[in-house]
């Protein structure tokens, strides 16, 4: 077993919502009380539908957003009690892949600019070496030289990718928050950049975090896979483990509309009732019981514990 | 020693070609905005006046000729007459311009800086935010020209302090323009990237999020230029702008206002002057602000 690289405990990131004239309305509970490990080399995938707080874990792990509580360690270091000074030299070994292609380069500058910056950041090599490096690393993620000075708007979403990719690895960072970097690409272009993900993990030792809603990308990147649902950790196993014994009533939702590419398979389609609670006001007891087929009693009263129910698999529900 | 993956003067070559290119684009789609190159035009002509005053005066705009008091345009080699102390009015208006694009390049240029400033560091730090931003309000309720008047009658009557008045006057505006730009452009995933790279907030505030709002800023400028000029002429009119002798569109406006009935030149080659110049500026903003945000239409 590989050693853990970046361990969260209790983690909680709860914004404070205003209402009208700036009065405090109530708290979004975004992440509540997560606590999980990434170890050495892995890839961690993150699911869960949209607003369940798995990006905000994700840059809630790097400290892009401040913890309301928990702590969070990176190779034993606590970084949460860091202050953002204190942070910078380490930044360099946690990088972020972003979602949108566009917004996350600036427009004004050319590829050159934004890869040398990286390393002026840090500060570290002459003018002519960070150019060097930087050309070094725009082969290394399949773009041609040319490219260096050309400007993002000039570029496909998938090569801005390619260069949001090579941004993130000239730090030589260790682990990597992918927070969905193919889901605003197209399915062709998809494909190339999981496969320069996976090659570049291989060459480098790479860590993910890789958040996604693509139960198939997930299924095919990562080497475990941790399910949230209302900014809770509902359930935790290896990949083939999670997809063949899924526990977690909401996990075996989430399977259930996994597209599959034969046409006369049928599936069993489990379709959810009703809307996602508000993490304004989550419901008490177990947070998916408003939803949940199975729920019983005690699940709208008691909050239920994640229990391990085999090896390496842990899942939160009072009925398995 | 690691292979080079790249023809380092092939390289050199590829940018000076993108860079022509970006450069004839820029200038293309410059020329094609009407606007923009008729607006310029008249701002560049009113400069070169203005510069030139000394040179193409024909006259000295102080000297004065008693004999010659309201000569008519055309008459006794005043080309656009004269006013009750027999001085050239050409002169004067020639001079006046002097002053006009002085305060609204001071003016358009000092609101820049500062309201820049105040916007970007606003944007970034929440508690100097709401500092700025009620001082702002509290500039902002007053008329502009009420408040230009009462600075000036603080300060005392010269060209510099209407230049010190007006940036006052206009640096609110700036500040909410670039604040409202600055927390567009902070929003922006690129921002977050720079954070998670361990970006000062320094690099990040001047080498990302100003560039970004330049385009705004300096559109708001050039409106600034435009309204400055024509509270710089309003202030002289009322007699608080630029004193007594020094011409100024809005003092010989002013000397002319007694007279309207019999010497008509008096208030339509000063007030031509200023509205021209108003507008042309004015233009060429709006055909900045097309250039630089396709967005906006």
């Amino acid at each position: 077993m590989n050693l853990p690289i970046l361990r969260a405990e209790h983690v909680k990131t709860w914004f404070p919502v205003r209402g009208l004239a700036g009065r405090p309305a109530g708290t979004v509970r975004a992440v509540d009380d997560v606590s999980l490990t990434l170890r050495q080399g892995e890839t961690y995938g993150l699911v869960g539908e949209t607003g369940c707080g798995k990006s905000t874990l994700g840059r809630t792990l790097i400290r892009l957003l401040e913890p309301t509580d928990g702590r969070i360690f990176l190779n034993d270091t606590e970084i949460t009690s860091l202050t953002q000074r204190q942070l910078r030299p380490l930044r360099s070994k946690m990088q972020m892949i972003f979602q949108d292609p566009y917004s996350s380069l600036d427009g004004r500058m050319h590829v050159g600019d934004i890869l040398t910056e990286t390393l002026a950041i840090q500060g570290r090599a002459s003018r002519r070496e960070r150019m060097e490096r930087s050309l070094r690393m725009l082969s290394e993620v399949g773009l041609p030289a040319e490219h260096f000075y050309r400007y993002p708007h000039e570029l496909s979403g998938g090569q801005r990718q390619r260069v949001g990719i090579a941004r993130a690895l000239l730090s030589e960072p260790e682990l990597i928050v992918c927070d969905e970097p193919v889901s605003a690409l197209d399915v062709s272009v998809r494909s190339q950049i999981i496969r320069l993900l996976l090659e570049l993990q291989r060459e480098r030792s790479l860590t993910y975090l890789f958040i996604s809603h693509d139960m198939s990308v997930v299924r095919y990147m990562a080497d475990r896979v941790g399910v949230m649902y209302l900014g809770a950790l509902v359930e935790e196993a290896s990949v083939d483990e999670l997809f063949d014994h899924a526990a977690h009533p909401y996990t075996r939702v989430l399977l259930s509309a996994v597209p599959t590419p034969d046409p006369r398979t049928r599936r069993q389609r489990i379709v959810l009732e009703g809307e996602l609670p508000s993490p304004l006001s989550p419901p008490g007891g177990c947070p998916f019981h408003t939803r949940c087929a199975h729920a019983t009693e005690r699940c709208r009263t008691e909050r239920p514990e994640l229990k391990e129910i085999a090896p390496g698999h842990i899942a939160s529900c009072h009925i398995i | 020693m690691q292979q080079e993956t790249f023809d380092r003067r092939q390289l050199s070559r590829v940018r000076r070609e993108l860079l022509r290119e970006q450069r004839a684009l820029n200038a293309r789609r410059f020329f094609r905005n009407r606007q923009a190159v008729f607006g310029a035009l008249v701002v560049l002509v009113m400069l070169l006046l203005a510069v030139l005053a000394p040179v193409l005066a024909p006259a000295d705009p102080l000297a004065q000729s008693v004999a010659n008091r309201f000569a008519k345009p055309g008459e006794a080699g005043y080309l656009l007459g004269a006013d009750k102390l027999g001085r050239d009015l050409l002169s004067r208006i020639l001079y006046g311009a002097r002053v006009s694009m002085t305060v609204g390049l001071s003016v358009g240029l000092s609101s820049m800086v500062f309201g820049m400033i105040m916007g970007l560091y606003a944007c970034y730090y929440p508690t100097l935010d709401k500092i700025l931003m009620r001082i702002c309000d509290g500039l902002s309720a007053i008329p502009s020209t009420l408040l230009a008047i009462a600075l000036m009658a603080v300060l005392g009557s010269s060209i510099y302090n209407v230049i010190t008045a007006l940036s006052i006057v206009y640096i609110p505006r700036m500040a909410r323009v670039s604040r409202a730009a600055a927390l567009t452009v902070k929003e922006q995933t690129y921002i977050e990237a720079l954070r998670s790279q361990g970006a000062s907030s320094f690099r990040i505030i001047w080498g990302h999020i100003a560039p970004n709002i330049l385009s705004s800023v300096v559109v708001q400028a050039s409106y600034n230029f435009a309204n400055s000029i024509i509270t710089e002429a309003a202030l002289s009119f009322l007699g608080v702008g630029v004193p007594a002798p020094q011409p100024s569109w809005g003092n010989i406006l002013s000397e002319g206002r007694e007279v309207i009935t019999t010497a008509w030149w008096m208030i339509v080659y000063p007030g031509a002057a200023t509205a021209l110049a108003v507008m042309g500026t004015n233009i060429f903003g709006d055909g900045l602000r097309d250039i630089l945000d396709p967005h906006s239409n």
